[in-house]
């Protein structure tokens, strides 16, 4: 046990200290954290698990496939950009943790696009760490990751290929305390990816730690099924805060959403089908809403998941 | 008893010379005047006055006269205008154009054709024929004066395209006009302020011809070493600015060019060389008199300046050529990055990540607009930015528009 934590610890280390350039700017898809502002590193618990920390699949009891799609910066002309996500979970067993699959896109038609597509796996390893799931279970796991980009050159750049490729890793760490607090730690692209098309242009490593709290009822308050998540992100000189919250009602079948960034306000809605066997269908909706970018309706997202 | 007789002849015709006398008025060719009225069969004296600022150069490259007057008819009830003028000496031909019926105190124009640019003078008269109320007689009212039954006294105004002016105290403000000739809009101007030249010199102005042959229009496409010829550009006057010694502009000229009467256009572009070898500079206009025909600049520089038509541009004419760009082909020279054209003092282009955050902010460039090269901060002045898709924003002040698109910048 303590070998795995001078392993994670380390590993955590070198991930923090690196500083190298870097290539695909991280995105954050998956429409019911960016209702949320995006915090979810913390939270992770689902099939956009891969995307926040890979260590939240870990705590999957059922299978779930998600299915995004998406269109950026509406209302601006002549700016078409799209993103899409499909993410899959497959729980093996609480001994053996889960799997994922994962693919998401960014592209701008006739300009550029980008496709990762993940594989993943994360265990809870209490049993490892021999510590009392009582009082708190983690749970740790690893993506790897292969990341592409094409770009659409111009006459004079014929000699150039439109594709690049590289593969890469991401690291996470999960711990759900009996309280309701949440901890986790995510280092992506741990290993450098270049992906530089006429230079090295190594994908810039991303530490992002999580906090966040759920309460069945916030007392004093009394919304129900509250979460609250705050990520903090470490990319270079450039760190950022996300944060936000979600509440479910209806018996649980209604989720309502809102949290933001330095640079955007989001606001989110979910609504379950839920059907026998526990089986559910879910859609989600999140509206980005830019601080910066002019003359735009905001970003708008919407997924369909299925648990069963 | 003769005596008495060439005496009293002699007291006569001093009374007589002093009534009329009494009655003349010295011409002005530069103020103005109060006229007698003449009629070419009778010498009696009237009421009415023509008002007139005397043209003394005409614009051998715009060609035309255009006289500004306003008669006042005295008792008179009506009157019709006409110009008569001839070329260079009095064995050339007159020619005569009618303007028909003024009104009273309103300022009219009569204008010639556009004639050639070798001639050297042109001579010209106004006349003013009134009329009275039940009298079917015509009275003649000219410009300039006449004293006898005559109408044959022209004035003179030099056909030229440069003006010249000597200043000997560079202390003093100096204003130097280059008339044009058409007295309904304004003329080109320099005030030269007190100390703005580094030494006593001669200034002259100079109006160019423009044709196709001697100076083509630039393209507001202007690309790297190339200019082409455009009909969105096209040149409306052309002046050169210069000096006898090689002096120094020490403070900015305001300078007024008249850019003609071709064009019911409201938007210009002032352009700047140094001569034809150089390319053209933009020069910020400070005002546009669209009824006086003029733009006004601050100017530092002696040479040629050419005032073109802007005409309305579209988002394309703003947005940058290429969508795409490599890092290395920017950094060793193959191109340069991405510019967005037609922009000037005051717009502003800014560079958004995926995320919708901020990276780069563009706020000046050279005549032919901005240039992103790829870093972050202001004026590509940080970081080499990351390889991806970025959304750019170009806010034009002038119009109070936002043009948005998509670009992308790899490594």
């Amino acid at each position: 046990m303590k070998k795995v934590l001078v392993v994670l610890l380390l590993t955590i280390l070198v991930s923090v200290s690196q500083n190298v350039k870097a290539a695909f700017v991280d995105t954050y898809w998956g429409v019911r954290a960016l209702g949320m502002g995006g915090a979810f590193t913390a939270v992770a618990n689902d099939a956009n698990g891969p995307l926040y920390n890979i260590a939240g699949i870990g705590f999957a009891s059922h299978q779930e496939v998600t299915l995004m799609g998406s269109r950026l910066f509406v209302g601006a002309d002549e700016v078409e950009i799209g993103a899409n996500y499909l993410g899959y979970i497959y729980p093996i067993g609480l001994e053996y943790g889960s799997i994922s699959f994962a693919w998401s896109s960014t592209s701008s038609p006739g300009v550029r696009r980008e496709d990762t597509f993940n594989l993943g796996y994360a265990r809870v390893i209490n049993d490892l760490i021999r510590l009392d799931s009582q009082i708190v279970e983690i749970s740790a796991g690893l993506n790897i990751k292969y990341l592409m980009q094409e770009t659409k050159f111009e006459l004079e750049d014929d000699s150039l290929k439109n594709n690049k490729g590289a593969l890469t890793g991401d690291i996470g760490v999960l711990a759900n305390f009996a309280n309701g607090i949440g901890i986790g730690y995510s280092s992506k692209y741990v290993v450098p990816a270049d992906i530089g098309y006429m230079e090295k242009d190594e994908v810039k490593n991303v530490n992002v730690i999580g906090l966040s709290y759920y309460n069945d009822e916030l007392p004093y308050i009394k919304i129900p099924c509250f979460t609250i998540a705050m990520d903090v992100i470490f990319r270079d000189n450039e760190n950022m805060i996300r944060a936000g919250l979600e509440s479910y009602v209806l018996d649980k079948r209604l989720a309502i959403r809102m949290g933001g960034r330095e640079e955007a306000f989001n606001i989110g809605f979910g609504y379950a089908f839920v059907f026998a066997n526990e089986a559910q269908l879910v859609i989600d909706y999140a509206l980005e809403l830019p601080m910066q970018v002019e003359e735009s309706y905001g970003s708008h997202f919407v997924s369909l998941s299925f648990k069963f | 008893m003769i005596k008495k007789s060439l005496y009293s002849l002699l007291i006569i015709s001093l009374g007589l010379f002093a009534c009329v006398n009494g009655f003349a008025v010295t011409l002005s060719t530069s103020t103005a005047t109060k006229m007698i009225v003449t009629s070419e069969a009778e010498f009696p004296f009237y009421d009415a006055q023509i008002t007139h600022n005397g043209v003394d150069y005409v614009s051998a490259i715009d060609g035309i006269l255009n006289v500004k007057s306003s008669v006042d008819f005295g008792s008179y009830i009506s009157a019709t205008a006409q110009l008569k003028y001839y070329f260079n000496d009095s064995s050339s031909s007159q020619i005569t154009i009618d303007k028909g019926n003024i009104s009273e105190n309103t300022y009219f124009y009569i204008a010639t054709s556009k004639f050639q640019s070798n001639y050297e003078k042109i001579n010209y008269q106004i006349k003013i024929t009134l009329k009275k109320e039940q009298d079917p007689q015509e009275y003649y009212l000219y410009w300039p004066q006449q004293l006898t039954a005559s109408s044959d006294t022209f004035h003179t105004a030099q056909i030229t395209s440069s003006i010249s002016t000597e200043i000997d105290d560079t202390s003093k403000e100096t204003v130097i006009k280059f008339f044009s000739g058409n007295q309904e809009y304004g003329n080109t101007k320099l005030i030269i302020p007190a100390q703005a030249l580094s030494a006593p010199a001669t200034i002259t102005i100079e109006q160019l011809p423009v044709t196709d042959n001697l100076l083509p229009s630039i393209s507001l496409y202007k690309t790297l070493n190339k200019a082409s010829v455009s009909a969105k550009n096209q040149i409306l006057s052309m002046y050169r600015v210069s000096a006898s010694d090689n002096i120094e502009i020490l403070k900015a000229i305001n300078a007024e060019f008249f850019y003609g009467i071709e064009t019911s256009k409201t938007k210009f572009t002032l352009k700047y060389r140094t001569d034809e070898s150089y390319d053209w500079e933009k020069v910020n206009i400070t005002n546009t008199d669209t009824s006086s025909r003029l733009v006004s600049a601050n100017i530092t520089k002696l040479g040629e300046y050419a005032v073109s038509v802007r005409e309305d541009l579209s988002d394309k004419d703003y947005r940058p050529e290429k969508k795409t760009k490599i890092k290395a082909k920017i950094v060793n020279g193959t191109y340069e990055g991405f510019r967005f054209n037609n922009l000037q003092e005051g717009d502003v282009v800014k560079i958004y990540n995926i995320n919708g955050k901020k990276i780069a902010e563009i706020t000046s460039g050279d005549s032919n607009g901005f240039v992103w090269n790829g870093k972050k901060g202001t004026n590509n002045n940080g970081d080499w930015a990351e390889s991806g898709t970025y959304i750019y924003q170009i806010k034009l002040k002038e119009k109070g528009k936002v043009i948005s698109g998509t670009i992308a910048f790899v490594w």
